[in-house]
């Protein structure tokens, strides 16, 4: 071949990516590792500079993943993933047939990589269709069953603080504010009453009013008064009011 | 006292299996009968004998079906009864067959038919009393079933809580991940590797034994994580610095594992390890108005990933409130961009 080859390596950790340039440099003498990237970043300018035909990517990796580089690289570059444990990863990645290793990186393992990788520099590049694919996959099988929210982010003086939904007594929304009262004191978020009852576990949390939804585990009784009803809580002295329409939850109690 | 309908029911003795047992002491009788007193024939017997038990058996089962709900004393009340009555009938249809109600006048007849209840009731008795004793054989012998499965079960329970814990632990991409930094450093710095594996070592199995306790010292914890930062700033390099700033004094306290590590690890996870140029951690512990305080602070990327989730969050928060009541406080706060800071707040008299 008379075009010298390319590759890249970017792994946060140095002695990885070292490690990785050794095992190349002794199976693959001929191939060129033009850099050695530390983070996302790197790897994207490092890519513009010297247009690798190759690059390992490290999947996790501060700032830019290896996944996002990939994204921005598709159609140019061959990418090989390299991962210490993403079980899901491996399962998408050898069901689409891209290339990727496992840490720590084995010699035979690595060979094998470099065979597939000689035949496919002379081949057109990895399209951006099979990467989308991947990616979907991924999303989806990294996405969990639906879970529930279980912090809160509520600013407090100039900090953001978390705050467990077990501890909000109730949401009430008073005119563009969400207020989220809790033990000792209310917090005002930005969140609307409709985007926090789809996060919430509705077992938990009910919308007892058009402005209100309250944890139930603090409700202490409900009373009967002018034909609505009336939620005393548990620790702290506010009153509820139920609207007439959801008064239905409250049948069985 | 166990009561009749406990007795006839699974999984004592099933009706199929106290009819078995009828039949067969009804035809002994009649047999044992047979042989010493040659009066009436065998078959006679059977149908009298027979007659008593089944009919017996048939009122025994509605009646303790009906009183099942009603106590002991009434139940064997109504079992007795139904003895009593099958008897009585019994031998009235078995005069009534063999004529003998014809020739003889009524009073003798009804006296005949009273000398017959002994009878029944004795031999009732003995049949009660073989079931009674069988069921309460049976009971005892699944309340020992139930207990050792019960034992069994909360064995298991522990060996899979400590799992759990363990799991919680050593989570597999700090180890893989680390076991990749140990394999590529062999070759070429075999001095560090053999430094980084005795840390892999040291955590391990401080991890491991913590993990197997169920009291343990603050300090404990303490290297653990010290033994975490150790390999994480041999992995990370420049980008990560820790300090551990907990007095001599405050790590003698009793402190329950594993609530302090998840901190950290959040914190390198999600604080520092996503940031490019790194950070600082610092984990400090001190008594302050009685209480123990301990904070986790890091200088990363703060709430910038945080999406509500944080299920090892939640597990702190949770096992706070359960170890160390409502006293206990836990706080997560971030300032800006400017990293995350999560404290621990146990008043001392509850360690």
């Amino acid at each position: 071949m008379s075009k010298v080859i390319q590759a890249l390596i970017a792994d946060d950790e140095a002695a990885l990516s070292e490690h990785l340039q050794r095992l190349l440099r002794k199976l693959w003498p001929e191939l060129k590792i033009c850099a050695l990237a530390e983070n996302g970043q790197q790897a994207l300018d490092n890519i513009a500079q010297y247009q690798p035909d190759i690059a390992f990517l490290d999947i996790r990796m501060p700032g830019i993943s290896g996944m996002d580089v990939a994204k921005h690289i598709a159609g140019t570059t061959h990418v090989v993933f390299v991962t210490a444990y993403d079980q899901y990863a491996v399962d998408a990645f050898s069901q689409h047939a891209i290339d990727y290793l496992l840490k720590p990186v084995s010699e035979t393992r690595l060979a094998e990589t470099i065979v597939r990788l000689k035949e496919k520099v002379t081949t057109p590049q990895t399209n951006t269709d099979v990467l989308e694919k991947l990616f979907q996959q991924l999303e989806q099988q990294t996405s969990k069953p639906k879970a529930y929210m279980q912090w809160l982010r509520v600013m407090e003086h100039d900090a953001v603080q978390l705050i467990h939904v077990d501890d909000v007594a109730y949401f009430k929304f008073e005119d563009k504010y969400t207020s989220v009262r809790d033990k000792n004191k209310t917090h005002l978020i930005r969140t609307s009453l409709k985007e926090l009852e789809a996060s919430l576990n509705p077992e938990q949390f009910w919308r007892i009013h058009r402005n209100t939804i309250v944890n139930v585990n603090w409700i202490q009784s409900a009373e009967e008064s002018d034909g609505g009803l009336q939620l005393k809580l548990k620790h702290i002295a506010d009153e509820l009011n139920v609207s007439r329409a959801n008064k239905h939850l409250f049948k069985q109690m | 006292m166990l009561k009749p309908s406990d007795i006839f029911a699974k999984p004592n003795i099933s009706p199929r299996r106290a009819l078995t047992y009828n039949i067969i002491f009804c035809f002994s009788l009649a047999l044992i009968t047979d042989l010493t007193d040659d009066e009436d024939p065998f078959f006679l017997n059977l149908a009298f004998t027979l007659g008593i038990g089944l009919l017996a058996q048939l009122l025994v089962t509605i009646s303790v079906k009906l009183l099942y709900k009603y106590n002991a004393w009434i139940q064997w009340a109504a079992v007795i009864n139904s003895i009593l009555l099958a008897t009585f009938i019994t031998a009235r249809f078995s005069f009534w067959v063999s004529g003998a109600d014809q020739n003889m006048p009524d009073d003798l007849l009804y006296y005949a038919l009273i000398a017959s209840l002994p009878f029944g009731l004795f031999f009732g008795l003995i049949i009660l009393w073989v079931f009674y004793s069988r069921a309460k054989v049976t009971k005892a012998e699944s309340e020992r079933l139930k207990l050792e499965l019960s034992k069994q079960m909360s064995e298991k329970q522990l060996s899979q809580a400590q799992l759990s814990l363990l799991q919680a632990q050593i989570e597999p991409h700090f180890l893989f991940n680390t076991l990749a930094t140990v394999h590529s450093l062999i070759g070429e710095n075999a001095n560090q590797a053999s430094s980084m594996l005795e840390r892999v070592n040291d955590y391990l199995r401080a991890a491991l034994d913590h993990s197997r306790s169920q009291t343990c010292l603050l300090s404990h914890e303490i290297d653990i994580l010290r033994a975490y930062l150790d390999i994480m700033k041999m992995r990370m390099g420049n980008r990560l610095h820790f300090d551990i700033l907990v007095d001599k004094g405050v790590s003698k306290l009793p402190f329950a594992p594993m609530l302090l590590q998840p901190l950290v690890e959040n914190a390198i996870k999600h604080g520092l390890e996503p940031k490019v140029g790194g950070g600082t951690l610092q984990i400090s512990g001190m008594i302050k108005d009685n209480k123990l305080c301990l904070d986790v602070i890091d200088s990363g990327v703060g709430f910038a990933n945080f999406k509500g989730e944080g299920v090892g969050l939640s597990n702190v928060r949770e096992r706070l409130q359960n170890l160390y009541g409502e006293q206990a406080e836990f706080q997560i706060s971030a300032l800006g961009h400017r990293g995350v800071i999560s404290s621990i707040k146990i008043p001392v008299e509850r360690l």
